[in-house]
């Protein structure tokens, strides 16, 4: 297929086949793609951009990126959370240079307007009477998210007025985000400062990824896997093979990977979260959130667009007890070929700080730029992108044809809501969060 | 007791940080390996922009790499095998540049060094380099057995890398 000037619906149509389980190569390629979603769907939708825990008190700020827009996520004097475009009202310089501190506001390095922590009008470049009472202030307010809202302590922000509260918007996910996000009272923070990574890819790999792939899992984690578990390649594809994949509504997606039959009684319940963690996951979870928890080896998400989460175990210390990290990211958008990885990792407030230490080291140590599982994927993808670069390679399609033999499973009486397939190489999954793509371009 | 080395000793560690660089660029890991202390460890910190005044520390902090000599042997043999790694297969052409070499006497058998560190690197599917570059602090040990690494820390010059994974060391 060859790319018109101006895509319309029924070019999106086309980019994703449906009936046939594909996608055109080029929404991984074609930067007026790129440049259309920007439009139609980052601009619509609700997006990651922090959590609670990073700016627990008023002035507290950190730099972060909605999309292609650099914004600054702030607590107000009044507890509020704002979240505001971190370009002058003046003309447009970066206002907030740092990636975190404490501020009463931010005062532009070009010249000197001064903005609240709300994003409020201060001061011009000298005195605001100069203007002669000819310019409405007020509409010089740095520009704030249309809605910003939070679950679990993930905040969420977007620029579309007429989004759908974000309740509704993760609705059934939130049912699979509570299993290993909203499991104790007091719920998690952060580990510490964001890794960042480029990797020569489009986003869209890293939110279909998560979304989840399992068949990668053996091929390029089996060796860390077994060198850090234990666990046999052949007992990670049992895993992987005859667990259930969950479509959860909206373009959410993911997998709950049990223990298989060959590793039951060896594995411990909840891969080894300590004793007094668990006592306050039996108390915060359903009966049913419990059943498919406790068998579970981890975890993966997306939630669309580009909001994933992993919770692996791993042990680096010989004879030492499985540590679970779990890690929240997001794929930022960068070109059509390029993204940028956000990478944070969570634990429980409650736990101990020898646990949050542990759970640290698990997780920088496997989901990091440096980390054995994502210095092996980051390959794998940069290598779409160098595969499908020519003139005839951007042609074919992305392959999504398991979903053909599994699509039509869906489990019936599966203690969650949503969808859930018996496999998690079917590939269903992983499709739907293209699908839920393809809703928004052609709207 | 003046912590000033010895001619000798500074001749003797700077050959140790380029045999390291050495073995390093040639990712020959069975013998980088033999160079580190068991109480090994090696860290790099998360680079950030900071205020000077106002600045915060979030959460109980999370660098790139925080290894001991456990998980660092077990990254060594996975880097090791075509068979157990996907970011080296094939292998990545580097270039470790060690330079600003600096070393003061820790204890009668230790030596704080520090040094600059540039590593070019070269993937098969880029045609330039990326290239990061770091400070290091070290602590060396002197054995019976020759030099030891006993603590490294990185503090490298990007925020953002500038690439896609960083399969290999500083
Ligand atoms: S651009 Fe910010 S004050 Fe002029
Ligand atoms: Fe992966």
């Amino acid at each position: 297929m060859l790319l018109k000037e101006n895509l319309g619906p029924a070019d999106f149509e086309q980019l994703v086949d449906e009936q046939k389980a594909t996608a055109s190569r080029l929404i991984f390629t074609d930067q007026s793609i790129f440049e259309l979603e920007q439009e139609k769907l980052f601009a619509k939708v609700w997006l990651y951009i922090g959590h609670d825990s990073e700016i627990p008190n008023p002035g507290d700020y950190v730099t972060r990126k909605m999309a292609t827009d650099p914004v600054i996520l702030n607590r107000g004097e009044d507890g509020n959370i704002n979240v505001l475009l971190n370009s002058c009202s003046h003309r447009g310089t970066l206002l907030c240079t740092t990636d975190t501190g404490n501020t009463k506001g931010f005062t532009c390095a070009y010249h000197g307007w001064a903005f609240g922590l709300n994003g409020d009008l201060k001061a011009t470049a000298d005195d605001m009477n100069l203007y002669d009472g000819k310019v409405d202030f007020d509409t010089l307010n740095l520009k704030s998210a249309a809605r910003v809202d939070s679950y679990a302590g993930l905040i969420f922000a977007t620029w579309n007025n007429e989004a759908p509260d974000l309740a509704d918007f993760l609705g059934d996910a939130r049912w699979y985000l509570d299993l290993y996000r909203k499991r104790t009272p007091q719920g998690m923070e952060v580990l510490g400062a964001p890794h960042r990574w480029v990797v020569e890819t489009n986003w869209k790999t890293g939110a279909v990824n998560f979304g989840a792939d399992g068949p990668h899992a053996v091929k390029v984690h089996g060796p860390i896997t077994q060198a850090t578990f234990g666990i046999p390649p052949q007992a990670v594809r049992d895993s992987l093979l005859y667990s259930p994949a969950i479509s959860m509504g909206n373009g959410h997606n993911g997998i709950l990977p049990f223990i298989p039959e060959s590793l039951r009684g060896q594995v411990p319940a909840f891969t080894g979260y300590p004793a007094e963690l668990i006592e306050l996951y039996e108390q915060c979870l359903t009966t049913a959130q419990l059943e498919v928890s406790r068998d579970l080896l981890g975890g993966v998400q997306t939630m669309f667009p580009n909001f994933s989460s992993v919770q692996a175990p791993a042990i680096f210390r010989p004879g030492g007890p499985p540590i679970n990290m779990l890690a929240i990211r997001v794929w930022q958008p960068i070109s059509a070929t390029q993204m940028e990885i956000w990478n944070w990792f969570l634990v429980e407030k409650e736990a101990s700080e020898e646990w949050k230490h542990e759970a640290m080291l698990a997780g920088v140590r496997t989901f990091s730029p440096g980390g054995t599982f994502d210095q092996d994927d980051a390959e794998a993808w940069a290598g779409i992108t160098a595969g499908i670069a020519g003139q005839q390679s951007r042609q074919g399609d992305m392959n999504f044809q398991m979903a053909l033999a599994y699509r039509d499973q869906i489990i019936p009486d599966f203690p969650g809501p949503g969808k859930a397939y018996p496999s998690i190489y079917g590939e269903v999954t992983e499709f739907d969060v293209l699908l839920e793509w393809q809703k928004y371009m052609t709207a | 007791m003046s912590n000033r080395v010895s001619e000798t000793e500074y001749r003797d560690l700077a050959d140790f940080l380029c045999d390291e660089a050495e073995l390093l660029s040639a990712q020959d890991y069975p013998n980088w390996q033999k160079m580190l202390a068991e109480d090994l460890h090696y860290l790099i910190p998360v680079p950030q922009f900071l205020e000077q005044v106002g600045s915060r520390e979030i959460g109980i902090g999370n660098g790139y790499f925080d290894d001991d000599i456990h998980s660092m042997r077990i990254r060594l043999e996975l880097l090791s095998s075509p068979q157990t790694t996907t970011a080296e297969h094939v292998r990545s052409m580097l270039n470790h540049v060690v330079s600003n070499i600096r070393i003061t006497k820790a204890g009668d058998d230790e030596y704080h060094c520090k040094s600059c560190i540039t590593v070019h690197r070269t993937r098969f599917n880029k045609k330039e380099p990326t290239i990061i570059s770091g400070r290091r602090q070290d602590l060396i040990r002197r054995t019976t057995d020759g030099f030891r690494l006993v603590t490294r820390q990185v503090n490298l010059n990007q925020s953002i890398l500038m690439s896609s994974n960083i399969s290999y060391f500083f």
